[in-house]
């Protein structure tokens, strides 16, 4: 006759020492405190396309997506994004990009704490180099972390 | 052991999905810290060379401003009933940062330096602002340096500038609108460059020069650059800057 599984968990977890409820319980609370970061954290898709010629711009200003709109070699674009914090405690702010727009994505700013009830502008700027490939759209992707400020 | 660990991650993973939704519930109504990207877009096109020039010169280079490849796809998906019609924008500028200070600094702190410590005083070889400041910024093109724009279509909707203006006050800044529902999808500006003359080295016509381009302009001694600046590379960033976007 097969144990029901509630027994067979109850009697896993009566074999544990005390330590080992510890520190897997310590373990389950990190887990779930990466996970609400990452489940919580901003994802921007972030694209730009190279044109040919000089003196010629192409603007998207959506607030969905970062485009950096179509740039002629030797141009650069700046956009930002506006952090609002407006809980009762401090939060710390971590931005990774990716895709081969990152090559020519800069931040002014990464890394750095939002006070509580306070605003941070983060301004991302890309030059167009004069080796960027034309008529070529890089894309990428920009990920706002936001960690709640225990320490 | 290994039996332990691998049934506890399978139910910390159980419990973080089965969590998922008060999670984010939580997250909606407590934890409110928002990253929102602002529609404003800035561009620089400082790549328009106008090379070695002479006083009393003129000069035209086109500059095009229009919606991006990637705004028509997403008007083109929303089966062109995209949320955005028209971009009001403008054309601002500021003295343009040396390479080498911007690899010191990086281009946004050297163009805010720039723009914020151009010095108030006149002219003077000898003082130690204005040698900080030429050190770490060209001298200034942007007063000479108009944008005229196509005046198309009719109703226009550009403002444009003209030559031999105060380059910090808000009439150096152009105005232009692009509207993706009408003619106007592009604007053609023309940035024109009307080259001055040194101090003390002008022609005797340089206020009829200055007149011809702007019958506006005032106070033409303001227009000649000191002649110390003879030889030097001067330098204009121009900033296209969406403002409204409806």
């Amino acid at each position: 006759m097969r144990k029901p599984n509630s027994l067979k968990m109850k009697n896993f977890l009566n074999s544990l020492s005390v330590i080992e409820k510890i520190i897997y319980g310590i373990v389950l609370i990190l887990f779930l405190f990466l996970f609400y970061i990452t489940l919580d954290a901003n994802k921007y898709r972030a694209t730009v396309r190279a044109i040919e010629g000089k003196g010629k711009v192409g603007v998207n200003p959506t607030d969905e997506v970062l485009d950096f709109g179509d740039l002629s070699p030797g141009t650069s674009a700046v956009r930002k994004i506006d952090i609002q914090n407006k809980t009762f405690i401090p939060f710390y702010v971590i931005i990774v990009d990716t895709g081969k727009i990152s090559d020519l994505t800069k931040k002014d700013k990464n890394f750095f704490t939002v006070p509580k009830g306070k605003s941070e502008k983060v301004e991302f700027s890309i030059y167009m180099p004069a080796s960027a490939p034309i008529d070529k759209t890089l894309n990428g992707r920009i990920y706002v972390f936001k960690v709640p400020k225990v320490w | 052991m290994k039996k332990k660990i691998i049934i506890l991650s399978g139910l910390a993973i159980f419990i973080g999905i089965a969590f998922l939704p008060i999670i984010s519930a939580f997250e909606a109504h407590i934890i409110n810290v928002t990253a929102k990207i602002e529609q404003a877009l800035s561009v620089n096109t400082r790549v328009i060379n106008f090379g070695t020039v002479f006083p009393q010169e003129y000069f035209e280079k086109p500059m095009f401003v229009t919606f991006s490849n990637s705004f028509f796809n997403d008007d083109n998906e929303n089966g062109g009933s995209g949320e955005v019609s028209k971009v009001d924008y403008d054309i601002k500028q500021m003295p343009e940062p040396r390479p080498e200070y911007i690899n010191e600094v990086g281009i946004n702190d050297a163009r805010t330096w720039c723009g914020a410590y151009y010095p108030q005083t006149p002219f003077d070889k000898d003082s130690e602002d204005w040698k900080e400041y030429l050190e770490n910024c060209r001298p200034s093109l942007c007063a000479y340096l108009s944008k005229t724009p196509d005046n198309f279509p009719t109703p226009i909707n550009d403002t444009g500038v003209p030559p031999f203006h105060d380059p910090f006050s808000e009439a150096g800044t152009a105005h232009g609108t692009i509207d993706n529902n009408s003619l106007d999808i592009v604007d053609l500006w023309t940035i024109d460059l009307a080259v001055p003359c040194f101090k003390g080295q002008c022609a005797q016509d340089y206020h009829e020069f200055v007149h011809h381009h702007n019958p506006n302009a005032e106070n033409i001694e303001q227009y000649t650059p000191p002649a110390e600046l003879h030889g030097e590379t001067f330098g204009c960033d121009l900033w296209i800057e969406t403002t409204k976007v409806y």
